[in-house]
């Protein structure tokens, strides 16, 4: 098994590119071109479209976002041109624009995008550090499971709204009180899927696994983290996006920076152009999140796309 | 040198001088606050409908012991007398205000200096009875930190909600009266609407709240304390009714029946508080029979509404001069960019004649 563990590198369908020789491994051979097919089935998407179609696909996929943005843009000033929402309801576009012009040029904007996306990382990074750990564990002893699974459906149950404002009191205004909300938002969604993830591998494959002498380790490693990797990226989609929610409500109930914090200021104030301001921002900070997930999985899952 | 001196004095004459004139003028041309609301109809008697009129109050917070006058109001029928359906509907005062500058509401009971803030962004609200006679916002602390003078809080580390809304203006014209800055403090921490909970735990040496409530709580719960109230140092806008400018122009009537019916509210409120704080059961659920604690609330508020032992001239009447205090004070905070020509915002007309009120 150590010599497939060196050549399996970092994805199951490898097993298949660099099978050795059946001298080396006798009867096994055949054993790993069928659990090959049971990977290639498992892992690679079908993608049969011809090249003429996945042009006009990938023109579509930059064009349809941009026109879309252009043409809400459009309608959000007819709406507010027309005079039939108030401004302070609806602002115009040009106040939203100035009101962003203003909050980059006091700095205003940047400190509190800066003090959010501090908390939104290290939440995220506490809530999947955790929910990845305790999820591997679930998934691997049915008895764990079912000893905390109430606990932690009930956690989840728990509106964060709620429990925010005693956060601030047990951990303070600053930023461990935003990072807890966060993490907690993050955590269920990532210990989902991580569980999901893990018991989803193949038995036959943990079978060849066995059969091959691995140990945990090399299971771990080259079967189960390989194998669980598109929930995982999946799940921590999701968890990014939420990161930023997390972040903003603890930031709601007592903060002095933030992005919540700001949209807080602006509200109390009627300042309705600021308010969308910080929201877009917000927005920006969760897609940008959520582009970095994707690009990860572009790169970690790169097998996939070559295999087909 | 002399030439230069010369020179510069009638530089800085042509300078000041016309930015002088200026001041002046503005300052002679800015209206009194609460002075130019026009009142259709002022001095005619209130006319009796048939049909009641549905009208919801918005009010700026949760069902609470404090809103006593209107519940007094609505169960002794007084605005039923005055041809209302009333309903009451809770919530975020920003988005109260907001509803009512749209139109989408009538009447609200908010903070005076909202109504401030939305007239900056043009929003047309006009506040038209004044409830809280004193602005209901302090400081509060265990009687052990001895913080009993404004003075008193340097170096203290002082709980808010935020730093935003009545408590955070309020505690900033505290420190302007006292002549303290942020600095002087041992630190401002940001407690959400948890000060009893901050206050008895220990994080924070005190802590800006409404001192009608929050003061008896933590009493209740820890440890006796000390009160600043904001009002004893600056007068601001307290919590009031408010209407929009449509309902104005369109239904004044109905705004002065509005006010007839609160002013009875309170003025019963205050002469009879245990009836009052029966009739609040009706409305706040979790309000027990006898709670002490929640009856000294109750008291605490009459001792903020009761014009006539503050006095001002009548029940509901709202001091131009806090009008102006209030500006000044938002002006300072940077929370509005000019000064604001404020005889459109409020307005004391609506009020009842004394001898009606009597």
């Amino acid at each position: 098994m150590t010599a497939i563990g060196r050549r399996c590198l970092a994805a199951p369908c490898r097993l298949w590119v660099y099978s050795p020789a059946p001298s080396v491994f006798g009867n096994r051979a055949g054993f790993l071109l069928m659990a090959e097919q049971t990977i290639v089935r498992q892992f690679v998407r079908a993608d049969a479209t011809p090249h003429a179609g996945r042009d006009r696909l990938r023109w579509a996929r930059w064009a349809v976002s941009p026109l879309l943005a252009v043409a809400l843009l459009l309608a959000w000033h007819a709406v507010t041109a027309s005079g039939a929402v108030k401004p302070f309801i609806i602002p115009p576009p040009a106040a939203v624009f100035d009101a962003l012009g203003a909050a980059l040029a006091n700095g205003s904007l940047l400190y509190h995008a800066q003090v959010t996306l501090g908390e939104v990382l290290i939440g995220l990074a506490l809530g999947l550090t955790t929910a990845v750990s305790l999820g591997y564990l679930l998934a691997k002893a049915p008895l764990v499971e079912r000893l905390l699974a109430p606990y932690i459906v009930g956690l989840q149950a728990v509106p964060i709204v709620a429990i925010a404002p005693l956060f601030i009191i047990w951990f303070g205004s600053g930023a461990p009180s935003k990072v807890i909300t966060c993490a907690l938002i993050v955590f269920f969604p990532m210990l989902i899927n991580t569980v999901v993830g893990v018991r989803q591998v193949e038995p036959d494959l943990r079978d060849l696994m066995a059969s091959l002498d691995a140990t945990r380790w090399q299971t771990f490693r080259l079967l189960e983290v390989p194998a669980a990797m598109p929930v995982l990226l999946g799940g921590l989609k999701v968890s990014a996006t939420l990161s930023v929610i997390g972040a903003v409500v603890g930031e709601f109930v007592g903060a002095s920076a933030g992005l919540g914090f700001l949209i807080n200021l602006a509200r109390s104030t009627y300042d309705t152009p600021l308010v969308f301001v910080a929201v877009f921002t917000l927005t920006i900070m969760a897609l940008s999140l959520y582009g970095l997930v994707d690009w990860l999985e572009k790169r970690l899952l790169s097998w996939q796309q070559r295999r087909s | 040198m002399g030439r230069l001196r010369l020179m510069f004095t009638l530089l800085l004459m042509l300078g000041l001088l016309p930015g002088a004139g200026i001041a002046s003028a503005q300052e002679e041309e800015t209206p009194e606050p609460c002075s130019a609301v026009e009142i259709p109809d002022a001095a005619a008697p209130p006319t009796q409908r048939a049909a009641l009129r549905p009208i919801t109050l918005f009010m700026g917070f949760i069902p609470n012991v404090q809103f006593a006058p209107l519940y007094v109001a609505a169960e002794k029928g007084y605005f039923a007398e005055e041809g209302i359906d009333i309903r009451f509907e809770y919530g975020d005062e920003n988005i109260g205000l907001e509803l009512l500058a749209a139109d989408e509401l009538q009447f609200a009971v908010v903070s005076g200096e909202q109504v401030v803030l939305a007239r900056a962004r043009e929003m047309p609200v006009v506040y038209i009875f004044e409830w809280f006679q004193q602005f209901a916002v302090g400081v509060v602390a265990p009687v052990a930190q001895g913080i009993v003078e404004p003075e008193d809080m340097a170096g203290h580390v002082i709980g808010i909600p935020g730093r935003y809304g009545a408590s955070w203006i309020g505690f900033s014209a505290l420190l302007n009266a006292a002549g303290m800055a942020e600095g002087d403090l041992g630190g401002i921490e940001p407690i959400g609407f948890a000060a009893t909970e901050a206050i008895c735990a220990g994080r924070v040496d005190g802590a800006v709240v409404y001192i009608s409530n929050e003061p008896e709580q933590i009493r209740a719960a820890c440890s006796e304390v000390d009160v600043i109230p904001v009002a004893a140092y600056a007068d601001l806008v307290a919590n009031g009714l408010v209407t929009n400018e449509r309902t104005l122009a369109e239904a004044p009537d109905l705004a002065r029946r509005m006010v007839r019916a609160m002013a009875r509210g309170v003025a019963d409120a205050i002469s009879d508080a245990e009836t009052a704080y029966a009739l609040s059961r009706v409305y706040v659920e979790n309000l027990a029979e006898d709670d002490p604690v929640q009856m000294k609330v109750l008291e605490n508020s009459i001792a903020l509404w009761d014009a006539e032992a503050l006095g001002y001239p009548q029940p509901g009447y709202t001091d131009p001069a806090s009008w102006t205090l209030t500006m000044t004070t938002l002006l300072d905070m940077g929370l509005i960019d000019a000064p604001l020509d404020l005889s459109g915002a409020c307005t004391n007309a609506l009020l009842p004649p004394l001898d009606e009120a009597e």
